[in-house]
């Protein structure tokens, strides 16, 4: 339980290692890369990053259509099994010599675009298709051949003409102006007719302005040269024969869909070639050696040095010096490690200062159990945690948290036993369906709906023993940095007040002499921390201003009861619901369906709650008493195992 | 009414505040009572839950990979209409809906139940505005920073302490009322 030690790495090898070295260093997780080169920026004696910047971006080129091949895969592939699909794992060879991998996903990957290509294209082809042939559909019944423009002495003109212009007074007005001028009608449709009308040459002028000022549009049929039925009738071969050719494209695709694997691998691979290619941007590069500087655990010291002996190069590991921004990273027991997730979630400690996880997590269970207390609850979320965790291939972060909620589940099991609380009050309303009396489950202690003072009072108590432990802690940390008296006269007040009011109560007046002195003593260590005499006095009045930030704190506890009551009465709720109908054979079903639907709605919803309230009590309340935020996560040069993952690990932490 | 007014008659001593005593109005107040505690908390949770969806839906189309958290702090201001759905099923429990006793409270236990709806009630319902404000906030800070997600998740808790704390005086005072 503590901030892991780091030490810095300072390294120099000659470039013709410097691929293979990064690799390796890889494999082991654990070596963060500072970037020491920006320092560089102008300075041309070391090569500038132009090779790697230009690597990076060829890289995610390829990184992107390698992923949105596999989009364009997803659907043909065959659907996998179960809600988290377990990654296939991969030996590390295949990432170091990824050259065939690469080179068959590369081929895949070119074959998927090009049929995706030719299947976009057959596409739009239809579409155009389509649109030639709403456009030729009216004209079908026009008996000529659309290249016609007219005849020797006649002039040809095809197209519609609005409803609005009447069609009788259009051919009468056309007589007035040609006698020898022809209208027919071809169709009509909702908001057109479709006609065609023949002119003599030396009236065409005349009549195409009196059309066109009723408001004729002259259809272009200049791509077309045979009737239009004959035409529609092509381009309806055409648009068959494109969605065969489509049909066609995509079994090709589904046939494609067998290497999405092999893609998936590729991503992870050149993923990964980015990352150590970012890292390798960081170094300084001159014509033949390069320069890395990090940041490495310091228990892997003989890890990273054993690789090292086997190089050709100059290291070194050294302390952390003032002024340096150290990354930061826990080590806990197997067991309190998912609660490392509650403190992510928040700010990570500051380099060299106490890591709470473990004391935090022994509190965290006991608050996450009291506020959401039910027997039944509480082995759902165990043990449908640990199946999860056996069954599903969960990302690791997810991973933490179902683990989190699996072991919190073990204290809402142990807390709804002293609470007497089995899926809420449904043993007791079952008795009473079935004609028997209401009873509380053995082993209760508290019934929280008929003696909700005494809730209260547990969960202050729980309040105020974590927040002793905060101070404490603060005690601890101030021992250790600064004096014993420091400490006392700091925070050490706070527990002789305690110590003062316990005694009074168990033996009489002797504790308020104790708490006299705590109250002394606090008001003391106000006045050290102030300078002048006015300061001072201020100092150590304010010093008792404490205790009504300790009391609302105190207060704030009183939460754990509220969820409690309020998980607690919702099941009564959906019991009553569920048990209105028994013993009948309706009932059954009802109750069924009710006490499933209820139970996971009340389940869900105060989960949400609980997980909240449970880690705000830590964040305000508990860290609020001694925690120094402000480290920055250590994040080492590791592998990408977004699709697949490495079936043979190093040791990692 | 009309058993009130013939027992009435039958009393010797027919006084107004007698008639009053009598009333069984008080179910009525007992009821409009856990009708305040769930229809406003329940209202101001409505509207918060909404408030927070459309800031979650704005960010979910730029970046679906945050919608798991985004809805998260969705569900953040739905406790109140909870609590107040907690403190009228508590009314209706100890007035005696259940078992029907809920039609002969007297105006003076019809009042109190009344009263005690009227911290969640109003509490719940304010605070869950104010508490999807800070969320919808919240929802536009982990699309910037996915890792801000405990700072969110906290600073929109803060809110609900008080909602918290009305539903703890209003839920305390039915339960121990005897």
């Amino acid at each position: 339980m503590a901030v892991v030690k780091m030490k810095k790495l300072s390294l120099a090898a000659a470039s013709c290692d410097a691929d293979e070295l990064m690799q390796k260093l890889m494999w082991t997780g654990s070596v963060e890369v500072s970037d020491a080169a920006s320092a560089f920026d102008n300075d041309d004696r070391i090569t500038p990053d132009e090779k790697f910047s230009r690597k990076l971006s060829e890289l995610s080129a390829t990184l992107s259509r390698y992923e949105r091949a596999l989009l364009m895969l997803k659907p043909h592939e065959k659907a996998p099994k179960g809600l988290f699909p377990a990654r296939a794992a991969y030996k590390r060879e295949l990432y170091d010599s990824p050259g065939e991998t690469l080179e068959r996903a590369s081929t895949a990957v070119a074959r998927v675009e090009e049929v995706i290509g030719a299947i976009d294209d057959a596409t739009a082809k239809e579409a155009r298709i389509k649109n030639s042939l709403a456009f030729l559909a009216p004209w079908r019944a026009l008996d000529l051949k659309l290249s016609v423009k007219g005849t020797e002495s006649t002039e040809l003109l095809i197209g519609t003409l609005p409803r609005t212009a009447e069609l009788e007074n259009v051919i009468s007005e056309l007589a007035n102006e040609s006698e020898l001028s022809l209208l027919s009608r071809v169709g009509e449709s909702e908001n057109a007719y479709y006609v065609c009308v023949f002119a003599l040459k030396q009236d065409a002028d005349k009549v195409s302005s009196l059309l066109s000022r009723k408001g004729f549009i002259r259809a272009d049929f200049s791509q077309y040269s045979e009737s239009a039925a004959t035409e529609y009738e092509n381009l309806l071969t055409q648009s068959n024969a494109l969605e065969s050719e489509k049909l066609g494209l995509e079994t090709a695709l589904k046939k494609l869909a067998q290497s999405s694997d092999i893609i998936r691998i590729a991503c992870d691979i050149v993923s990964t070639e980015m990352a150590r290619t970012e890292a390798q941007k960081k170094l300084i590069c001159t014509r033949s050696a390069v320069i890395l500087s990090g940041w490495i655990p310091e228990k892997k010291m003989s890890t990273i040095s054993k690789i090292l002996e086997s190089y050709e190069c100059f290291y070194e590991f050294s302390d952390p010096e003032e002024g340096d921004d150290v990354p930061v990273a826990l080590s806990n027991p197997e067991i309190a490690k998912p609660f490392e997730s509650i403190i992510d979630m928040y700010v990570l400690p500051a380099y060299g200062t106490f890591d709470p996880t473990v004391i935090m997590a022994f509190f965290y269970f006991i608050i996450f159990g009291l506020m959401l207390a039910d027997v039944a609850y509480g082995l759902i979320l165990a043990i449908g945690g640990f199946i999860a965790l056996k069954k599903f291939d969960l990302a690791k972060g997810v991973r933490q948290l179902v683990k989190l909620f699996a072991t919190c589940g073990i204290a809402c099991t142990i807390a709804g036993v002293f609470l007497g609380s089995y899926f809420g009050d449904l043993p007791s309303q079952l008795s009473q369906a079935f004609g028997g009396e209401a009873f509380t489950m053995p082993l209760t202690l508290i019934d929280p709906l008929n003696d909700p003072i005494m809730f209260i009072v547990v969960a202050l108590a729980v309040g105020l023993i974590h927040m002793l432990a905060g101070l404490a802690i603060k005690f601890y940390v101030i021992c250790k940095e600064r004096s014993f008296f420091a400490a006392l006269f700091d925070v050490g007040g706070w527990f002789i007040v305690f110590a003062g009011a316990g005694l009074y109560f168990l033996i009489g007046k002797i504790g308020l002499i104790v708490l006299g002195v705590g109250i002394a003593v606090m008001m003391i260590g106000g006045a050290l921390s102030k300078t002048g005499i006015f300061g001072r006095v201020v100092g150590s009045f304010g010093a008792l201003y404490g205790f009504v930030g300790f009391a609302s704190d105190l207060i704030s506890y009183s939460r754990i009861m509220a969820l409690g009551l309020t998980s607690a009465i919702i099941a009564s709720v959906f019991n009553i619901l569920a048990t209105i109908a028994l013993p009948s054979p309706i009932g059954f079903v009802l109750f069924v369906i009710v006490l499933t639907l209820g139970h996971l709605l009340n389940l869900g919803i105060n989960l949400i709650g609980t997980f909240v309230h449970a880690s705000r009590l830590q964040y305000i309340e508990f860290f609020g008493k001694f925690y120094e935020d402000g480290g920055r996560k250590f994040s080492p040069l590791t592998t990408a195992e977004k699709y697949t993952k490495i079936a043979d690990p190093e040791d990692r932490d | 009414m009309f058993t009130i007014l013939t027992d009435a008659a039958a009393n010797t001593s027919f006084t107004f505040a007698n008639y009053l005593a009598n009333m069984t109005f008080g179910s009525a107040l007992a009821i409009l009572g856990a009708f305040l505690a769930v229809g406003l908390a329940g209202w101001g949770s409505a509207k918060a839950v909404g408030m927070v969806g459309q800031a979650a839906a704005g960010v979910i189309t730029e970046d679906p990979s945050v919608a798991g958290k985004a809805i998260i702090l969705q569900a953040l201001p739905a406790t109140q209409g909870l609590y107040g759905f907690v403190v009228a099923f508590l009314v209706m429990l100890k007035g005696g809906a259940l078992d029907g006793s809920i039609f002969s409270l007297s105006l003076e236990q019809g009042m109190f139940f009344l009263i005690a709806c009227l911290p969640i009630a109003f509490v719940g319902y304010f605070s869950a505005i104010h508490q999807a404000k800070v969320a919808s906030a919240g929802v536009q800070m982990i699309s910037k920073q996915k890792d801000k997600f405990g700072t969110a998740l906290t600073s929109a808790a803060l809110v609900e302490t008080y909602a918290l704390f009305s539903l703890l005086v209003s839920a305390l005072l039915v339960l121990l009322y005897k």
